[in-house]
């Protein structure tokens, strides 16, 4: 428990009616969704990277056409050694949720969910 | 109302002030104030007595004149002399205008944005005196729009990257973070304005902004901007009192304004934080003379000056430091390193330029953070090599972008201050993703507002931002060839060589310089 | 916790030939202030409070001069304005 769960905060009010939605919303995507890829405690990557996917995509095809291109601008990064070189995970704040990848799962398979943070780290 | 018998010669400032200010304030008698001032209270603040706040600087408006203009005389008798002298060539180096270069998109027309709010409340305040103050305060922000735009035109006439300011602080990534920072701001009602910007940004911040960047711009030959800069701030001072005696006065009014104004401080504060992570960046990485690290700049001007001073203060009232002012502290080592890596590695899609800093620049950025540039410098050293084999790198994607500060994701765990920090609430089935606890905390309590934040990334994917390809944002973004990009082979590089007689010139000239053609794009 | 007449208040000047004898002033005036020389301006503290009186600019500067003139030297500042008239100008905490 920290003094930010303990602590009351004030309602928040506004003139009149207020309630706008969400201008990242997964519909304005189409059938697509965001998600972030993270390579957790490699800072050659200044951020995790988003890209708008379709959760249909296999992993196969996602490692190939989406995660090698954007990677291997790290020259210490060698694609030819697959994926099984790291361990994936769902991130959830500070949480890792394991996930089993394989050549036939799809994203969606994965729980990879719109922008859900897809890590990774070395095995 | 009575019309004032004529002033005798001398009144006192005292006098003159109240005959000038509060006598100008009169009791309605065929409206009722509710309508008159209809935005004083759904923020929930409670006000018994308008006529409790104070303006110790009794500021009149013959006074108020008299100075300014004084002020703006001074200004232009630099800005004179430094055009017919073509004062523009003894900067340190042409590099040195990135940081100005920021600072016309990111802040010049966020000074235009506090001229506005402070219009309205010049007029929505109910008391006299704080009428007046946000009166002049209205006048000084304009002021600051157009004495550092007229300023840094003179830059415009020979270097990239100043001739489209407007329209990029619009669109542009890096400068969503100030445009949504100030518009979280405006569209807030009077009180958590006077918070946000009177108090947490021009009392408890403002500091950090204006005086690195105006001793940094006086030791790298900058003297106009040094001299708007202090211009600038002379205002400042007046601005921060107004902010001081805001925050005194919520307090002192009513107990039950107490929690509201912490909840503010709260949220302003990590707000204003990570805004000056462009300060922090700017301060270690963008001036080719060195001054002053952020470090010792955070320590002097925030933990000396803030916490212990100001925050012993306000205990009085009940009100604590700011929540996550410990995660500030703690990044006081690391924030600079992070965030200008960021836009080095996303300089091909900026209105500035950035470059591997040289070894003698490194070596000082050591001895200023010992415990934790020797980490950074590894990154350094592996770009060298990098460029080395012919490819200086930028990213060739999209960062994941923080929702509440817009800043891409690149911040570190307190306890782990290597790995980046993943955060991400769940409202009403989507999930928004943060780059702190601090950015977290403030979408928690004000979810249905920052989902409605504009992010650059989300909306480049949308398509709503040129087009789908890299030019195409590039393009609907104003950037010209020249603006951004690595900076050594830059157009700005080249003419400054050509310019001082560069011997090195001669050698660009033979082989266009391939980091500038990829950059410049 | 440190005392409201110890923590320290200070402000930052402009650093020119005008403002000399204001900082000159400044430096008479308050016994304990520590001056320190930043690129372009000149930064003055004091523990507690730190005072500035017309009178002492005035033998400085061989001139009459009002408070109000403070307004073109003045940077920034540290502390709350507890009084600004016609006579001083005094910088404090209040709590
Ligand atoms: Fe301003
Ligand atoms: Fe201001
Ligand atoms: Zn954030």
């Amino acid at each position: 428990m920290t003094l930010q769960d303990t602590i009351a905060r004030p309602e928040i009010k506004s003139i009149g009616e207020y309630n706008p939605a969400s201008r990242s919303a997964q519909e304005l995507y189409g059938d697509d969704i965001l998600m972030h890829v993270w390579w957790k405690g490699n800072p050659w990557f200044v951020a995790a990277a988003t890209f708008r996917v379709s959760p249909q995509m296999t992993f196969a095809d996602f490692w190939t056409g989406v995660f090698v291109p954007y990677h291997e601008e790290d020259p210490d990064f060698d694609a030819g050694k697959g994926w099984e070189q790291f361990d994936w995970f769902l991130a959830v704040n500070r949480d890792a949720v394991p996930v089993g990848v394989s050549s036939e799962t799809t994203l969606a398979d994965l729980g990879v969910t719109h922008k859900a943070v897809l890590g990774f780290t070395a095995a | 109302m009575t019309i004032a018998p004529k002033a005798p010669r001398k009144l006192s400032m005292k006098d003159r002030y109240s005959a000038l200010t509060r006598d100008l304030d009169w009791e309605p008698s065929y409206v009722s104030k509710e309508q008159i001032y209809p935005l004083t209270t759904f923020e929930g603040i409670t006000i018994h007595d308008w006529s409790k706040w104070e303006d110790p600087f009794r500021l009149t408006v013959d006074a108020y004149t008299k100075y300014q203009a004084e002020k703006d005389k001074r200004l232009y008798a630099v800005l004179d002399g430094f055009a017919q002298s073509q004062g523009h060539l003894s900067l340190t180096d042409a590099s040195y205008l990135n940081a100005m270069k920021l600072f016309i998109q990111g802040i010049a027309p966020n000074e235009y944005n506090a001229h506005r709010n402070f219009a309205m409340l010049a007029r929505h305040l109910e008391g006299g005196g704080p009428r007046f103050a946000a009166l002049c305060q209205c006048l000084d922000e304009m002021r600051h729009a157009q004495t550092e735009i007229h300023t840094l035109s003179n830059y415009n006439k020979y270097y990239g990257g100043f001739h489209n300011f407007s329209q990029q602080h619009d669109r542009v990534w890096y400068l969503s973070v100030p445009k949504s920072f100030f518009e979280d701001a405006l569209s807030a009602g009077p009180f958590e304005w006077l918070i946000a910007i009177g108090f947490s940004f021009e009392y408890l911040l403002t500091n950090l902004l204006f005086v690195p960047f105006m001793s940094g711009a006086s030791f790298n030959g900058d003297l106009p901007t040094m001299t708007f800069g202090f211009s600038a701030q002379s205002d400042e001072s007046r601005h921060m009192t107004l902010g001081l005696e805001a925050i005194k006065f919520l307090l002192e009014q009513d107990e039950k304004n107490v929690p509201i104004v912490q909840y503010w401080l709260d949220k302003w504060f990590w707000r204003g934080y990570r805004l000056l992570a462009l300060v922090a960046q700017m301060l270690d990485y963008m001036l080719p003379r060195e001054f002053m690290s952020w470090k010792e700049a955070f320590e002097l001007y925030f933990e000396e000056q803030m916490m212990k001073g100001l925050f012993e203060d306000l205990a009085y009232y009940g009100i604590r430091p700011p929540l996550h002012v410990d995660k500030a502290i703690q990044e006081k080592e690391h924030v600079s390193h992070q965030a200008y890596w960021i836009l080095y590695q996303f300089s091909h899609a900026a209105a500035f330029t950035t470059s591997v800093p040289t070894a003698q620049h490194m070596d000082w950025l050591e001895e200023q953070y010992p415990e934790t540039f020797p980490t950074y410098r590894k990154l350094w050293e592996k770009e060298q090599r990098n460029i080395d084999n012919g490819g200086r790198h930028f990213i060739r994607g999209l960062p994941q972008l923080c929702q509440v500060c817009q800043i891409p994701m690149g911040f570190t765990e307190a306890d782990d201050p290597f790995v980046q920090a993943q955060r991400e609430s769940i409202f009403e089935g989507e999930r928004y993703n943060f780059c702190s606890d601090g950015c977290q905390y403030i979408f928690e309590h004000e979810p249905v507002k920052f989902r409605r934040a504009w992010l650059p990334v989300h909306q480049i994917y949308q398509g709503n931002c040129g087009g789908p390809t890299l030019p195409d944002v590039l393009n609907w973004y104003g950037l010209e060839p020249g603006d951004g990009g690595e900076y050594l082979g830059s157009i700005d590089h080249q003419n400054w060589l050509k310019w001082h007689g560069d011997p090195a010139h001669v050698e660009n000239d033979h082989a266009p310089a391939a980091a500038g053609a990829e950059g410049g794009q | 916790m440190t005392a409201t007449a110890e923590r320290p208040v200070g402000v930052d000047i402009q650093e020119n030939e005008q403002n000399r004898a204001v900082i000159e002033a400044i430096e008479a005036d308050n016994e304990d202030a520590t001056v320190r020389h930043m690129p372009g301006l000149v930064r003055v503290t004091s523990p507690g409070r730190l005072v500035i009186n017309r009178t002492s600019v005035e033998e400085r500067l061989g001139r009459e001069w009002e408070t109000h003139e403070f307004q073109l030297a003045i940077i920034s500042y540290f502390g709350h304005i507890k009084e600004w008239d016609d006579d001083q100008i005094l910088i404090a905490w209040d709590h």
